[in-house]
């Protein structure tokens, strides 16, 4: 009888929610989401409205708050921390700011500023055509493909894992690389690169016009910037 | 945005001349640095005071300015040889009388020059690597992670750590874990480039390395100090 009532308290404890809920925002919306331990994807479409779905753990609630076209969304602290994934869907001129303690983040197809802080992820952007990119992670590989299409700045740092940016040939931006490990793989950006500096940690110059500021920063890790 | 380059524009932000793509940096900057909102702060003060100043004018600038004018021309020598003529008699009409012991005095210190020169000149031709070419052995000149900015760092990193050893035991083994795993990465990372800095103090890339390095840390610490 015992073992059944701790059998049950256990599973209560990380039984799986879902999270389901449709936002209307009115103009261009502002979506921040906070997780901790689990995976969240941010895929842009092409209605207005935002998405969100999340399989997340009793043990992990998800609480929202919702101010005009500001939308929040936070998966509360608790001891131990649970599990809870993310998928939404969102148009592609929102903008998003996403932090996380561990666990994948891939953002796809958006044309707005966009804010990534995480201790140990994965980072994955895919097709984003954006103002201004912030990723900033502990641990974890950065992916980018997309097309610098502001005043930037560009910034994509962690300390473990490698940075790996493609753009367009047609790009102007002002380069700034940073790598501990002294990996740096510039590939065909290299040869169109003037007023190079080098240094042993580091390369800097610019690219056809200059402009938006790419910084792109590793410790431990390499760099590769690759032309499309 | 970094700190420096806040620095560089935070003058041009107080007094408005900045474009709005510019102001927004600097405002985004400024609402996550304490230090730097401490410097705008001091120049809105300066300039806030400075406004509340009494001007001073003469009553009659041109009239003021023609007299210091005239006054100049005056007293100078009209030529090339009435000038160097002057500079002979003040030179002449000077009395060089010395003592002994203001001889002596002088010929000590010409002496001391003259040591003082040759042992430079001797160390320059036998000087050790140039920055960048560090060997690790000594701290070359320009090395300072004593710097105010470190400083702080280094602080609010003492006070981060003493609340999460309180917190952690409370964490469940996941995210004990990663906050060892992260630790672990940034403190590597730190120590690799706080040598790296020592080694090369002229190279801006190892020292903004060693920046982002502590403010990494700190910004670890404050996340897992949150739980």
């Amino acid at each position: 009888m015992l073992l059944a009532v701790v059998g049950w308290c256990a599973s209560s404890a990380t039984a799986a929610v879902k999270f389901d809920k449709t936002y209307s925002p009115q103009g261009r919306a502002r979506l921040s989401v906070a997780n901790i331990n689990g995976s969240i994807t941010v895929t842009a479409w092409n209605r207005k409205t935002i998405a969100v779905s999340a399989v997340n753990e009793s043990s992990a609630p998800i609480s929202e708050r919702v101010i005009g076209d500001s939308i929040s969304l936070e998966v509360r602290k608790t001891i131990p921390p649970g599990k809870a994934d993310f998928q939404i869907f969102a148009p592609a001129d929102t903008a998003i700011s996403l932090k996380n303690y561990m666990g994948r983040i891939e953002v796809r197809g958006f044309r707005n500023d966009v804010s990534i802080k995480s201790y140990d992820s994965d980072v994955r952007l895919i097709d984003l055509r954006i103002p201004s990119i912030d990723v900033n992670v502990t641990a974890g590989d950065i992916f980018f493909d997309g097309e610098l299409t502001g005043d930037g700045p560009y910034t994509l740092q962690t300390l473990k894992g490698d940075v790996d940016v493609t753009l367009p040939a047609s790009n102007s931006f002002q380069l700034s690389t940073r790598a501990l490990s002294e990996k740096i793989n510039l590939g065909d950006f290299m040869s169109s690169l003037t007023g190079t500096s080098k240094f042993p940690k580091g390369i800097s110059g610019t690219h056809l016009r200059g402009g938006p500021r790419l910084n792109l920063i590793t410790f431990n890790g390499r760099i590769q910037l690759h032309k499309k | 945005m970094n700190c420096t380059d806040c620095h560089e524009m935070i003058s041009d932000y107080v007094d408005g001349m900045l474009d709005l793509g510019e102001q927004t940096k600097i405002e985004r900057h400024l609402a996550n640095c304490e230090p730097c909102r401490a410097v705008r702060d001091d120049l809105l003060q300066i300039v806030h005071f400075s406004g509340q100043l009494v001007m001073h004018a003469p009553p009659n600038p041109a009239d003021l300015w023609q007299r210091i004018q005239t006054q100049i021309v005056a007293e100078q020598p009209r030529t090339a040889t009435a000038q160097l003529k002057n500079w002979w008699q003040r030179l002449h009409s000077r009395d060089f009388n010395f003592s002994i012991p203001q001889v002596a005095a002088v010929a000590a210190a010409l002496i001391l020059v003259a040591v003082i020169s040759l042992a430079v000149f001797k160390k320059s031709t036998d000087a050790p690597p140039i920055a960048g070419q560090g060997n690790g052995k000594e701290v070359p000149l320009g090395y300072n992670e004593t710097s105010p900015e470190f400083q702080e760092l280094e602080q609010r990193i003492r006070e981060l750590k003493a609340t999460v050893e309180q917190r952690k035991a409370s964490w469940g083994s996941d995210l004990q874990s990663s906050f060892e795993r992260s630790m672990v990465y940034v403190d590597q990372s730190l120590d690799e480039s706080r040598q790296e800095y020592k080694n090369n103090p002229a190279d801006e890339a190892c020292r903004e390395l060693l920046r982002n390095a502590y403010r990494e840390k700190v910004r670890v610490l404050q996340g897992f100090a949150n739980f």
